[in-house]
């Protein structure tokens, strides 16, 4: 046995390294057995059902375009739509005529050499920040405002387009009313029919 | 990679179909009516109203009205209303309008968020339809088609309308009595 292992350790090394020393037959019957699992230099051969399939279906992919410009058509116009509303916005937030009309009553009270003049407009409601910003700057000017009544809180701009706007109301108020109203009574003269025809009926 | 690419593109079409979804949504619950392609009616027609009252306007108007009765009246109409939109238009002779006309309008009250209430047709006095839009338990819009030989009509009303007051109010405030009244019944 221990022979044996003098003789493994005297092995030449050279066939475990490049072949070329005396072979050791136990070696070589392993070399035999794992033979088959060497590696081979061939291409790798890819089974035919995974590869790449070229015949794919585009609807997903002309989906997402669609959804793509879809979202890109929605933020274009909602961007125009708030664009749209800007100039509305900057419409009633300047108010030129209020603070014309500040302006100009103040001037007209140094004329006048009156102390007090009525202030512009008190009504809180429906006033943007910066139009009561604008509005305090022209009363700083003006120095204690005294509280109007009702008519002459509005600027002149404002009562024209309020009263515009009261008399379209009403005619768009009468034309709704009247057709409200012939189509209530036209449904009631129905229904009255209808009971009246029953009665006959049963009587 | 391209499973991913895939996935977001996925992502994106999902996301993009359902903000559609939800715009539509949005849109079909809109109680606005669009009335512009009636427009090139008022070419043919002797007389035209265009009434178009948007929210800042009523708010406006309603600083006007005073304390009288029939102004408070006017004001508990207009107050929470969003908008008032008429648009009508009278011609001289009949048939200067076709169904086509009336379909633009109707194709949008076929909405399922709006709902016929009244449906009135007669050959002599013309057709009044009225339609409501109703959110939970309140009026979101009114809308009315009312049409005549040598007439169209269109009022759409935004925001929670009184329909009581409203049809109470003519003959009142200056809004004359049209005396749209139902003809004497024929007796046999």
């Amino acid at each position: 046995m221990k022979n044996q292992v003098n003789d493994r350790n005297n092995i030449d090394g050279d066939y475990m390294w490049d072949r070329s020393g005396e072979p050791d037959p136990e070696i070589q019957e392993l070399e035999q057995l794992m033979g088959t699992l060497r590696y081979q230099p061939r291409a790798l051969e890819i089974p035919v059902g995974v590869g790449p399939d070229r015949k794919r279906n585009p609807f997903p992919r002309l989906l997402a375009i669609a959804a793509t410009l879809a979202l890109m058509l929605l933020g274009a116009g909602l961007w125009f739509r708030l664009a749209s509303r800007e100039p509305q916005v900057a419409q009633i937030e300047t108010q030129p005529a209020l603070v014309d009309l500040g302006k100009s009553a103040v001037v007209a009270n140094r004329e006048n050499n009156i102390s007090e003049v009525p202030s512009v407009n008190d009504d809180p409601v429906n006033q943007p920040i910066a139009h009561k910003k604008q509005q305090r700057s022209a009363s700083d000017f003006i120095r204690p405002a005294r509280k109007a009544n009702n008519s002459t809180e509005l600027a002149a701009s404002e009562r024209e387009e309020a009263a515009a706007a009261k008399a379209q109301l009403m005619l768009a108020l009468r034309v709704a009313s009247s057709k409200l109203n012939f189509a209530q009574k036209k449904a009631q003269e129905i229904n009255s029919e209808n009971v009246s025809h029953n009665q006959h009926k049963i009587g | 990679m391209k499973s991913l690419v895939e996935k977001s593109l996925k992502t994106i079409a999902l996301a993009g179909l359902l903000l559609f979804g939800g715009t539509a949504l949005v849109q079909a619950q809109n109680p606005r009516i669009e009335t512009s392609q009636l427009e090139a009616l008022a070419a043919k027609a002797s007389q035209t109203v265009d009434v178009n009252i948007d929210e800042r306007l009523i708010g406006l108007t309603a600083k006007f009205l005073g304390k009288d009765p029939d102004e408070v009246k006017v004001k508990e109409i207009i107050t929470g209303l969003k908008g008032i939109y008429v648009k009508s238009f009278e011609f001289e002779k009949e048939n200067e309008y076709t169904s086509a006309d009336l379909e633009s309008i109707r194709s949008q009250l076929r909405n399922a968020a709006w709902n016929k209430i009244v449906n009135i047709s007669s050959k002599k006095e013309g057709s009044v339809e009225v339609y409501v839009m109703s959110n939970a338990s309140k009026i979101g819009g009114l809308a009315v088609l009312a049409t005549d030989a040598k007439e169209i009509t269109v009022v759409n009303i935004i925001g929670n309308v009184d329909l009581e007051k409203l049809s109470e109010l003519e003959g009142q405030f200056g809004i004359p009595d049209l005396r749209i009244e139902a003809k004497p019944k024929r007796r046999n």
